[in-house]
């Protein structure tokens, strides 16, 4: 399979008052066409921040420090600001956590996505307003006529994040970012637009880049699973190997505190749990940034943080229990 | 059987909609709509359904935070909603709440340890010397470090934050916590942390939750009776055990189906053929909670709904051969 993004070595980092934050720090990441990749971490670790460099979408105090990221054979952060206009919306599009906050609520949901096609594409305005029906249709919008001319504080969660699909969708884009797209959704409504995704997937032969904090989702969508944990990439891999055999005890202690359904825990009533909190951004310890959570620690843990090392094939993980 | 502090019966509220200059009423939106419900004695009720079922409207017209339409509350053996103000009060302290956004339910001007005591003070429970004591042990007691008595709400992480909510609602020794999705803005690490810290609160000091939340997996983990709620009415109680393994009602049985389960052994891929039968669930054919008097709510999602089903009262009745699981659908038996 051919890569369609490849990212190699990206740093972010914000210039607060307080110092610099690393948010992405050496991050590498690659997505093959027709490929869903899942990206997991907790709140803070960095992932949305990675997720808006690759759209160059980080504002002030961010800066995109070094890296590459080379889609299409073009490498996307040395191109010029009207270049990357193109890229926006048209190869490359986002769904975003919030479809509330993420559409503008003073124009019809039909307006908003007939501006995204004419500004990529030659079309008409009724063109463009027959492909925005058809998409609307497509993402199964049940009656898309109407649709077309409402606000969007008069759809629910999960129909507004439908029209988010539909926008993204309306350039025939090559990858799709999905940003926690049914964090703030019911499990009913979330399967739904899961399953909404994988048939567009197919369709168009998008290849996905999958952000959340759930690995429940990321096990049933995603081929290979990236971990992150304040800046950098602890872990990655197919998602079989991930889940049968996660090698870093902070992927282990992930997989471990989802209360399950199927793990009968009923009677012994705790959860696994890691312990403490992520270390303040500012103040990272000198050696391994999981070491004071981590319950098997050794003393190289305090001295350098780990490199890479793939104990099994195509299964990267960065701890020193595994040199 | 029956123990129970907290004791439902026939719970309505009804929100009505205005229209026009003259805001006339022209229909009521049934937020709940006659629900009955009891938790026992240092036991654990989950209430659990999608959001607009009615579940937070139910926690606080519990807490009489919102005055019901109809019904009565029976709190240790006292109707709630018959109290005046000031019997009321007292018996608030037996009573208290944790929300579930830990960003928006403290005020950000006061400091932890502030918010941790107001509840102490309004009740004139404890005299002014030991108070900050008690708000350190308390502090101590939820996992958070007495040495931050002094910071400010937004100093804190959402874990944390809830802790502190945790802390205010046991400051009293409550009986009852009402626990309104206290851990759906927690990442999984987090939320596994806080649900042993309530799980531990609730074995030291004898509580009863009412635990309200969309994620079945948790209300698994915590409660020992589940009932499921849709547009305002219970569908289907039992036991944590029974609800699991042998749900009878089919929305019970496609919430169950819709939880993604991380472990790839079992795991369902979603493929697009089964993606394009999605059938008739469509979010704009749910029946609205305005409308229809007789019936089953569910019936136009149902994929074995019959016409009885439009037609016959839905009542919650005893499953037969299964004591205390209670389910509405009059075709449990046959489906």
């Amino acid at each position: 399979m051919v890569s369609l993004v490849d990212i190699h070595n990206l740093k972010t980092h914000f210039f607060t008052s307080e110092g610099i934050l690393k948010a992405v720090d050496g991050v590498k990441l690659c997505v093959k066409k027709g490929e869903t990749i899942g990206l997991v971490g907790e709140s803070g670790c960095g992932k949305s921040v990675a997720s808006l460099s690759i759209m160059r979408l980080v504002s002030s105090p961010g800066k995109i420090i070094s890296g590459k990221i080379q889609f299409n054979n073009k490498d996307l952060l040395k191109i010029s600001e009207s270049d990357m206009r193109k890229i926006r919306g048209n190869e490359i599009s986002m769904i975003f956590q919030e479809p509330m906050t993420s559409l503008n609520p003073v124009f019809t949901v039909g307006d908003q996505i007939v501006e995204t096609i004419k500004l990529h594409k030659n079309y008409h305005k009724k063109e463009a307003k027959d492909l925005t029906i058809n998409l609307l249709e497509l993402v199964r919008i049940p009656n898309p006529m109407k649709t077309f001319g409402d606000y969007p504080h008069q759809l629910s969660g999960g129909m507004r994040q439908r029209v988010m699909i539909a926008m993204a969708l309306s350039c025939n884009p090559e990858l799709l970012i999905a940003d926690e797209p049914t964090t703030a959704l019911d499990v009913t409504i979330q399967e739904k637009i899961l399953k909404l995704l994988e048939s567009m997937k197919e369709k168009f032969g998008l290849s996905v880049l999958f952000i959340t904090h759930d690995l429940g989702i990321i096990a049933q969508i995603a081929q290979k699973i990236n971990v992150m944990y304040i800046g950098k990439i602890i872990e990655s891999g197919p998602v079989t190997d991930i889940f049968a055999n996660p090698l870093h005890p902070y992927t282990q202690g992930l997989i471990h505190s989802i209360p399950s359904i199927e793990k009968n825990n009923v009677k012994t009533k705790r959860l696994k749990t890691i312990g403490g909190a992520l270390p303040d951004p500012l103040k990272l310890p000198e050696g391994c940034f999981f070491e004071p959570r981590c319950n098997l620690k050794m003393d190289v843990c305090k001295e350098s943080f780990p490199d890479e090392t793939f104990p099994e094939k195509n299964h990267c993980v960065r701890c020193h229990l595994y040199r | 059987m029956k123990n129970a502090i907290l004791e439902v019966r026939n719970l309505k509220k009804y929100f009505p909609q205005k229209k026009g200059i003259l805001s006339r009423t022209i229909g009521y939106t049934k937020a709940i709509d006659g629900i009955d419900l009891f938790v026992e004695k240092g036991q654990t009720l989950g209430l659990v359904g999608e959001s607009g079922s009615g579940k937070t409207t139910t926690g606080r017209c519990i807490l009489r935070l919102i005055e019901p339409t109809e019904g009565s509350v029976y709190f240790m053996n006292k109707n709630i909603l018959e109290l005046n103000d000031q019997s009321l009060r007292k018996l608030r302290r037996k009573m208290q709440i944790v929300f579930q956004d830990p960003f928006s339910s403290f005020n950000p001007r006061m400091t932890a340890g502030k918010i941790i005591a107001e509840p102490l003070i309004v009740h004139r429970l404890i005299p002014k010397m030991q108070l900050k004591d008690r708000i350190k042990e308390l502090m101590e007691e939820v996992g958070i470090d007495p040495s931050y008595y002094n910071r400010y709400p937004h100093e804190f992480s959402g874990g944390q934050r809830q802790r502190i909510g945790i802390a205010r609602a046991i400051a009293l020794n409550p009986s009852l916590i009402v626990a309104d999705e206290p851990v759906s803005a927690l990442d999984v690490s987090v939320q596994a942390q806080i649900m042993n810290l309530m799980y531990d609160l609730k074995e030291k000091h004898e509580l009863s939750y009412l635990f309200i939340s969309h994620d079945l997996s948790i209300v698994k983990f915590i409660s020992d009776r589940i009932a499921v709620m849709y547009l305002g009415k219970i569908i289907e109680t039992g036991f944590t055990e029974t609800i699991f393994n042998n749900p009878l009602h089919p929305y019970t049985r496609s919430l169950l189906n819709a939880i993604p389960n991380p472990f790839p052994d079992s795991v369902k891929k979603v493929s697009s053929t089964e993606a394009s039968q999605e059938n008739n669930s469509d979010p704009a054919k749910k029946n609205s909670s305005e409308n229809k008097s007789t019936g089953c709510i569910y019936y136009s999602k149902c994929s074995n709904s019959r016409d009885e089903c439009r037609e016959a009262e839905q009542n919650l009745e005893e499953v037969k051969g299964d004591q205390f699981h209670f389910t509405s659908c009059i075709r449990y038996d046959r489906i």
